[in-house]
């Protein structure tokens, strides 16, 4: 039974979770405020002192919505969190439903399966990106294989309506693993009973998938869905060292861009300003999907 | 983590087929072939590669097998003055990350599983929450912070954002919650206190989950790319992937080499991996089952 | 109501605070003028002086003195003579120790993160936007007093050089070490193979076209060969746009004029090639850069800098090349493009009078001889203009002459957003995603916002 709270047990457990408390409140939390604070200044690395300017960033960023050529660089970026939001939360959702439903199934090899699917998730992003850089070129190991398949393959990197595709399938290719790991240990967890009394009642495979499964898997999918959708917008790695948001802004990703401000225009206020939107944008899509997929995580 | 065995009659062979090979497993076995060369596929065109000269590596039809076989891209990386110190940055780097995670994230965990105080609730809803915030919110004021105090291109600026995290707090307090009472009442009755019953009794109890989180932190922060990039500005502080970019600088188009390096980023943890897999997979297979 | 009162209050201030009128980013300099400065004498400098000019020069140290020096090479050739040359001076100064970094990609900005941690080399490559921003705020050691001190004059050096350096009252920052211009680098024997004479000094734009045209053979992935080598770089256009008359910026550097008439044929020439396929982007042949594709001999031509001949000497040593001025405009005349990097101080360093003897001697006679039969960059005293190295290899004096008619390839404090802005409108017509006009005018825009911002 649990017993009341005491104040030594108070203190002891205030001991113990002290050094972890002290670093969550200053790295996360005092820098999430702090940022928010920057965002009404004009501040640069520390050459000079900061200068208050109110909202003048954020209409900074808003004019960038009008320039006659198209929008500025900021909304580029975040539209192409969008793209790859949809394209790679979808990607790896399904790709690592369907491995985990694979492996699921089997006994034989499954260990040695597990195994090296998670190989591209092992592998660090500068690794793996020097790798594909080789890969993508337009004479290199991807295309050539598409050529044998007698297509001709595209410039990749080279070309701004492939480029962002390109890094797209890299990050499928890298998470997705993880994710699968997510979905077998769920699939794991759902007990047999459940499968029996469908069978007894007379579901074939295909009913019991969709009306037992995949319900069960709902919060699951859930937290899929969201921690993929918050680290599309967060790529960075794979566009700082193939791309450099090139080629014609095609691959500039809000992060990126966030990071250029700050440390290549020295426009550090501008950039916490961006990271301000960039999370209430997240922050509205995340409580969207929460709403549609509409499940209670259990604590 | 714990797996519902259930005796399964043999006629209800739905799921747990041993005998008939049915067309359905062919199919899976297929489907899992192919992406069992994808994702080997890349690895092994790299590694191979790392072996060509200069003058091949972009040979067009491109060959599996080097012609000629060279070791001197490794050669080359060895000699490069810098690596050396980047993997040993590297080292310093995941070591200490791992340590102070382990410790302080177990520390934490224990607080919140086993103990009752006030704010409990509102801890443990806040490590959650943050463990939804994307990092890049706080990568600019982080930065200004560490860089006004003085710390940037020093190893504090790396290890402080990274010695306690919140994932690996609910690691901890995932596998906290699933051990039985009895063991810890019987101690604190005994009259030990907290802190020698977390060290001496409770921590040997959560080997599994105190190894996952070990290698999870070091595997995190020996790939880790974008903090490292902020605040390492001179090449003897760079850790290995950093160095590897200011390598890829350097001779952009010499892929040869860079696949080289590339190689040398990933076969140590991919040793490591082979060897401690099954704590990989259950550290992070945790998150499924009790999400 | 009280609450609601102050809610509205706070916010008007923030509003009014942020549409106020601009109070400049901090580093107060004022507008230059906004037309390139031409040749290598002349020309002033528009960089605002620091608070303090009065610093003199520190006395020599005793005892052992170690050096903290940072730069950016541009190849593994570069930097092997930096480091031979830094040796050398260590033997001539037993007494200073050299601790060399190379820096490399994103020089700038981690120079930047240095000094605002205070981080900062004692010696250092110093590029004229890092001047722009390190001068005003005091960041860089005056080299005024010591220059005067051991008899080094700012005449030895040509003044277009001197003046990225320096600031409105004449006080010097940082001494240039080289310079550099473009050439039209040509393949000797893929010329000859095709029956193409060698361009001469009357070549025009339109001989360019022509020749490019006649020396593209098409071919495979790995076998096509392509009349000229070009990437979409405003550190390479722009001096098609100099030559055709137009200029990048007004006069007070208040408003982008590039997109003038001349601009536009300008960058119909510059990407005429594109358009006639006898153009290739360095990435399609498998080249890291137009000179990568040059060695390679995928490309017949490659407008490049002198550092190509260490990079070409080094790497691909059987090509036979020569080189040639740009060619002619439409306009009769030619213009091509000036880049100069310095040694800098940081003003701070713990050992000012070493970090000056190193400066000087890395832009004195002797290194700058040194880089010079290197065949690796011009030298920025006036002193070595006779060098018997010039007559030995006329090449190399055709790119020495282009002084004459070359602007500095520095616009101002805006000077990034500029070359960035417009590499991506040469780009963009490269691809074929819109036309010259558009392109060009799309990019004014964007830059005459940050020029007024």
């Amino acid at each position: 039974m649990p017993e009341a709270p005491t104040s030594s047990t108070s203190v002891a457990a205030y001991i113990f979770l002290s050094p972890y408390l002290i670093l969550l409140s200053v790295f996360t939390i005092f820098a999430v405020l702090y940022g928010l604070f920057l965002s009404f200044f004009t501040v640069d690395i520390g050459i000079s002192a900061p200068v208050f300017v109110g909202f003048r960033n954020y209409v900074t960023l808003w004019n960038q919505l009008f320039y006659s050529g198209g929008v500025g660089d900021f909304w580029i970026a975040m539209l192409n969190g969008l793209k790859f939001a949809v394209v790679v939360v979808s990607g790896q959702t399904a790709l690592a439903l369907l491995l985990a439903l694979l492996l699921h199934r089997i006994t034989f090899l499954k260990g040695v399966f597990r195994t090296i699917f998670y190989l591209p998730a092992v592998t660090s992003s500068i690794a793996i990106s020097l790798i594909f850089i080789w890969l993508y070129t337009p004479q290199g190991f991807i295309n050539y294989w598409l050529s044998l398949l007698h297509i001709s393959g595209p410039r990749w990197l080279e070309d701004p309506a492939t480029a962002l595709f390109a890094i797209m399938l890299l990050n499928i290719w890298t998470t997705a693993p993880t994710f699968m790991l997510f979905f077998l240990g769920a699939l794991e967890g759902i007990p047999q009973q459940f499968y029996e009394a469908a069978v007894v009642d007379g579901g074939n495979r295909s009913r019991i998938f969709w009306h037992i499964t995949l319900p069960l898997l709902r919060p699951i999918i859930f937290l899929v869905v969201a921690l993929g959708t918050i680290s599309s917008f967060q790529v960075f790695d794979q566009v700082k060292i193939m791309t450099e948001g090139g080629p014609l802004q095609s691959t500039l990703t809000p992060v990126y861009e966030m990071y250029t401000t700050a440390f290549g225009d020295d426009k550090f206020g501008l950039a916490a300003a961006m990271s301000v939107l960039l999370f209430l944008i997240i922050f509205a899509i995340t409580s969207l999907q929460r709403r549609f997929i509409d499940t209670d995580l259990q604590y | 983590m714990a797996q519902t065995q259930v005796q399964v009659p043999a006629k209800m062979t739905l799921f747990h087929r041993k005998r008939r090979f049915r067309l359905l497993d062919i199919i899976t076995y297929l489907l899992l072939g192919v992406f069992l060369c994808t994702s080997l596929a890349p690895f092994i065109f790299s590694f191979f590669s790392s072996f060509k000269t200069f003058a091949h590596i972009l040979d067009y039809p491109p060959s599996l097998f080097p012609n000629p076989w060279t070791w001197g891209n490794y050669a080359t990386i060895l000699r490069n003055g810098n690596f050396p110190r980047w993997l040993l940055n590297s080292f310093i780097f995941a070591g200490g990350t791992m340590i102070f995670n382990v410790l302080f994230s177990s520390m934490a965990g224990y607080a919140l599983a086993r103990m009752r105080f006030s704010g409990r609730r509102l801890i443990f809803l806040t490590t959650l929450a943050v463990m939804l915030i994307p990092l890049p919110i706080t990568m600019i004021p982080k930065f200004l912070m560490v860089s006004s105090l003085g710390l940037v291109n020093t190893y504090f600026a790396l290890l402080l954002p990274f010695m306690a995290q919140p994932f690996s707090v609910f690691i901890m307090v995932q596998f906290f919650k699933s051990l039985p009472r009895e063991m810890e009442e019987a101690a604190l009755i005994d009259g030990a206190s907290y802190y020698r019953t977390f060290f001496q009794i409770i921590l040997p109890l959560v080997k599994p989950a105190l190894i996952a989180v070990a290698i999870l932190s070091f595997q995190g922060a020996w790939n880790e790319f974008s903090w490292s990039l902020l605040v390492l500005n001179s090449p003897d502080m760079y850790t290995l992937p950093i160095g590897l970019l200011f390598f890829k600088g350097a001779h952009y188009t010499e892929y040869n080499l860079l696949l080289a390096g590339s190689m040398f980023n990933t076969i140590p943890l991919l040793v490591l991996f082979f060897i401690l897999q099954r704590y990989f997979i259950r550290g992070i297979a945790t998150v499924g089952l009790k999400g | 109501m009280r609450r609601s009162i102050a809610i509205l209050f706070i916010v008007c201030t923030l509003v009014l605070a942020g549409c106020g009128g601009g109070s400049s980013s901090g580093n107060g300099t004022v507008s230059s003028s906004g037309g390139a400065q031409k040749g290598l004498s002349g020309g002033n400098s528009y960089i605002a002086c620091p608070g303090n000019t009065n610093t003199p020069a520190a006395p020599a140290e005793q005892g052992t003195v170690t050096l903290n020096v940072a730069g950016a090479t541009s190849s593994p050739a570069e930097e092997a003579l930096v480091v031979q040359n830094l040796n050398k001076f260590q033997q001539l100064h037993p007494n200073i120790k050299i601790n060399w970094q190379d820096i490399g990609t994103g020089y700038t900005d981690k120079m930047r993160a240095n000094i605002a941690s205070g981080n900062v080399p004692d010696v250092f490559y110093l590029q004229p936007d890092m001047a722009t921003e390190y001068i005003p705020a005091g960041k860089l050691l005056n080299l005024s007093p010591y220059m005067a001190r051991d008899n080094v004059q700012a005449s030895d050096y040509y003044s277009s050089l001197l003046n990225p350096f320096s600031c409105k009252g004449g006080q010097i920052y940082g001494l240039p070490k080289d310079w550099n211009s473009l050439a039209v680098f040509y393949n000797k024997q893929m010329f000859q193979a095709a029956g193409v004479s060698f361009p001469d000094a009357n070549w025009t734009w339109n001989d360019m076209l022509t020749d490019a045209k006649k020396l593209t053979r098409p071919g495979n992935a790995a076998t096509s060969v392509y009349g000229i080598t070009l990437s979409p770089d405003a550190s390479r256009w722009a001096a098609f746009l100099f030559a055709d008359g137009g200029s990048m910026l007004n006069k007070d550097g208040t408003q982008a004029t590039f997109n003038s008439q001349a601009g536009v044929d300008s960058l119909n020439f510059y990407t005429g090639f594109e358009k006639d396929g006898s153009a290739v982007i360095p990435a399609d042949v498998g080249a890291g850069w137009a000179g990568d594709a040059f060695g390679k001999q995928r490309a017949a031509m490659a407008l490049e800098g002198g550092w190509l001949i260490p990079y070409m000497t080094q790497n691909f040593p059987g090509v036979q090349y020569g080189i040639a001025p740009v060619p002619l405009a439409p306009t009769g005349k030619r213009a091509d493009l000036i880049y100069t990097n310095a040694w800098g101080a940081y003003a701070s360093s713990a050992h000012p009078d070493a970090a000056w003897q190193l400066i000087k001697y890395m832009t004195g006679k002797e290194v700058q001889t040194v880089q010079l039969h290197a065949g690796f960059a011009l030298p920025s005293l006036k002193s070595l203009a006779s060098d018997a190295y010039f007559t030995e290899n006329p090449g190399f004096k055709v790119m020495f002459d282009a002084a004459t008619y070359s602007y500095a390839d520095n616009y101002g404090p805006h000077d990034l957003v500029i070359h960035n802005t417009l590499a991506d409108a040469i780009e963009k017509v490269l691809l074929g995603k819109a036309d010259a006009k558009t392109a060009l005018n799309e990019a004014a825009d964007i830059i005459n916002n940050d020029l007024q911002s």
